[in-house]
């Protein structure tokens, strides 16, 4: 059956913030992993491998985009979304093109906005045809 | 056997001219010097001269002016050697002036019966005019010091436009004939020597001053790239703060936006609990303050630009007041402070309240350091260079390697969230850089160590 949980992991170094995500996703029905930066990210990686990332890009120690180089790298690569305070961000180039990366959305989040590019990129994963 | 003499003596002086022009050709062949073409030019002149000098036998009139014409000539191309070495003006026209007086004053003389030797001598001094003119404007003129190879040849060049005119007196007498050719065979012998010489030290002078330009040229653009890249470095810093500020108020309203949500998701399907909206409420609270601390710190960053007003200021007085104004907060805390300095005023040119910012600063971060340690204590200093005063601050906590290189950037901090802005040193930097002085991390302690430098006032004025 395919309602075996759906597994995201949450990399954000806000406190209060990645609570708030985490709770957010839950209610969606997805089973939530968090990392507080980069390095914490690919531990819990490491541990178990989620089906998505979705990361903020400034969190000290890791950011976002060395993150994404290092899911790039993974085999096969693991997809992810990034998420940014600040737009214009520079490393985006490389990876704009790249169908790894989901989706690149921008603080301030709009829940909706969010929950829909998860539950698309779930949906095309059932699907691959759609 | 005179006469072989002679002729051998000739042999040889006409030699040496000879191998001088092959060698003054070869280095003009190889750099194009203009000295090395006068250089080519003087010893083709002085073969001439001799070769001239030995056809013609008599002891007349005409002798003498083919003689002197051709010392003229020579004479002539050896000041263009000069000029070009020394840089010197000649005066053609003053020296054809010159040598053509002599000649008619010699040529009249002559017609008037006087004795060879005399309109001889006239006329031959008239052809050295060149030189000796030369020679002392050179002297004259001269700003550099001569080099030993300079001052051989000029001596040389003297004497031999001295040793031209006794010739008409030698002439008479074949044993001062040979005695003089000797002379001026060695003469010239130096001079082949000095000559070369001469025009190698003056084609490095070239060299090296064409280096000097371009080694000006590229210092100057160097410290233009310098100038710039330093503007470019405002500039990216400047970025970077825009990019800190859209970050810090983008995640609190974030959080705002995702608490109103999930309220409101609650509320579709039934009233929310009391504590459910009072713990969403407590989060947009925090974010909402989290954004003010953020508006109200860029203020403070905008107003810095706004001068207040300058004053002398005893740096020792402000440092003391700013701990006074904590001495509770650090007893509570129980930190071992320490101020080291002695009770003469050292007085700095500043704006009271932006000096009173930076030290408060640099003594709230130490306080906030060392509170929660084990070993906590704050040193204060305050003492006087020769230019400069100098605040310094150490405490016995420790900054992350991580981010000490950035400590001073706008929005680095190495407190835990929510405590600083992260603004503070970039403030207090600018402030300081503002008054002249500088706010540094003493890297060579091995204790934490910030210093605050000011120029000292330059007059004081309590």
């Amino acid at each position: 059956m395919t309602n075996e949980k759906r597994r995201i992991l949450i990399v954000e170094d806000d406190d209060d913030l990645r609570v708030l995500l985490a709770d957010l996703l839950k209610d969606e029905g997805y089973h939530v992993e968090t990392a507080c930066d980069g390095l914490d990210a690919q531990i819990s990686i490491s541990k178990q491998r989620p089906d998505i990332v979705m990361s903020d890009i400034r969190m000290p120690l890791c950011d976002g985009f060395q993150l994404a180089h290092k899911l790039l790298d993974l085999d096969p690569p693991l997809p992810f979304l990034l998420v940014s305070g600040f737009a214009g961000e520079r490393g985006l180039e490389q990876l704009i093109s790249n169908p790894t990366m989901i989706g690149f959305l921008k603080k301030p989040l709009v829940p909706s906005t969010l929950i829909n590019v998860i539950n698309h990129f779930f949906e095309r994963l059932k699907n691959p045809a759609a | 056997m005179n006469s072989a003499l002679v002729t051998t003596i000739y042999w040889f002086y006409a030699g040496t001219i000879v191998l001088n022009i092959v060698i003054a050709a070869f280095q003009y062949a190889d750099d194009r010097l203009a000295v090395r073409k006068s250089v080519l030019l003087y010893w083709i002149a002085v073969l001439s001269a001799v070769m001239a000098n030995t056809l013609v036998q008599d002891n007349g009139l005409r002798m003498v002016l083919i003689a002197s014409a051709a010392s003229f000539a020579t004479q002539c191309i050896l000041a263009r050697v000069l000029a070009d070495v020394f840089h010197h003006q000649p005066r053609w026209l003053a020296y054809i002036g010159s040598y053509t007086a002599g000649t008619m004053i010699g040529w009249a003389l002559e017609l008037s019966g006087t004795r060879f030797e005399v309109y001889a001598t006239l006329i031959l001094i008239s052809s050295i005019a060149p030189v000796a003119a030369s020679l002392l404007s050179v002297f004259k003129q001269h700003k550099r010091p001569f080099t030993l190879v300079q001052k051989m040849f000029l001596a040389t060049a003297a004497l031999m436009s001295m040793h031209s005119p006794d010739w008409a007196w030698m002439r008479t007498d074949v044993h001062l004939f040979i005695a003089g050719s000797i002379v001026a065979m060695v003469l010239v012998h130096i001079l082949s020597i000095l000559m070369p010489m001469l025009t190698v030290e003056y084609a490095l002078d070239c060299k090296n001053a064409a280096l000097e330009d371009e080694v000006e040229k590229r210092v100057a653009q160097l410290s233009d790239a310098r100038e710039k890249l330093g503007e470019a470095e405002k500039f990216a810093s400047l970025g970077r703060m825009a990019g800190g500020v859209a970050h810090e108020i983008n995640t609190p309203l974030t959080i705002i936006g995702l608490n109103a949500n999930r309220l409101r998701q609650e509320a579709d399907i039934a009233p929310p609990s009391r504590d459910s909206v009072l713990r969403s409420l407590q989060a947009i609270d925090a974010a909402a303050e989290r954004i003010a601390n953020m508006t109200h710190a860029l203020r403070k960053v905008a107003l810095e630009n706004v001068g207040g007003g300058r004053a002398c200021l005893d740096l020792n007085a402000a440092a003391r007041q700013a701990l006074a104004a904590r001495a509770e907060r650090l007893e509570n805390a129980h930190i071992t402070i320490e101020f080291k300095a002695n009770n003469l005023p050292t007085y700095i040119e500043g704006d009271p309240q932006e000096i009173q910012i930076v030290l408060s600063h640099l003594m709230d971060n130490a306080i906030d350091a060392v509170a929660e340690l084990a070993v906590r204590w704050i040193r204060c200093d305050v003492y006087e260079t020769i230019s400069t005063c100098e605040f310094s601050i150490s405490d016995s906590g420790s900054i992350d390697h991580e981010i000490i290189d950035r400590l001073m950037e706008p929005f680095v901090t190495g407190k835990p969230l929510g405590q600083g802005t992260g603004l503070g040193l970039s403030i207090s930097r600018a402030i300081a850089e503002r008054h002249g002085g500088s706010l540094v991390l003493d890297r060579t302690s091995s204790v934490t160590r910030f210093v605050f430098t000011l120029p000292k006032a330059k007059m004081r004025d309590p």
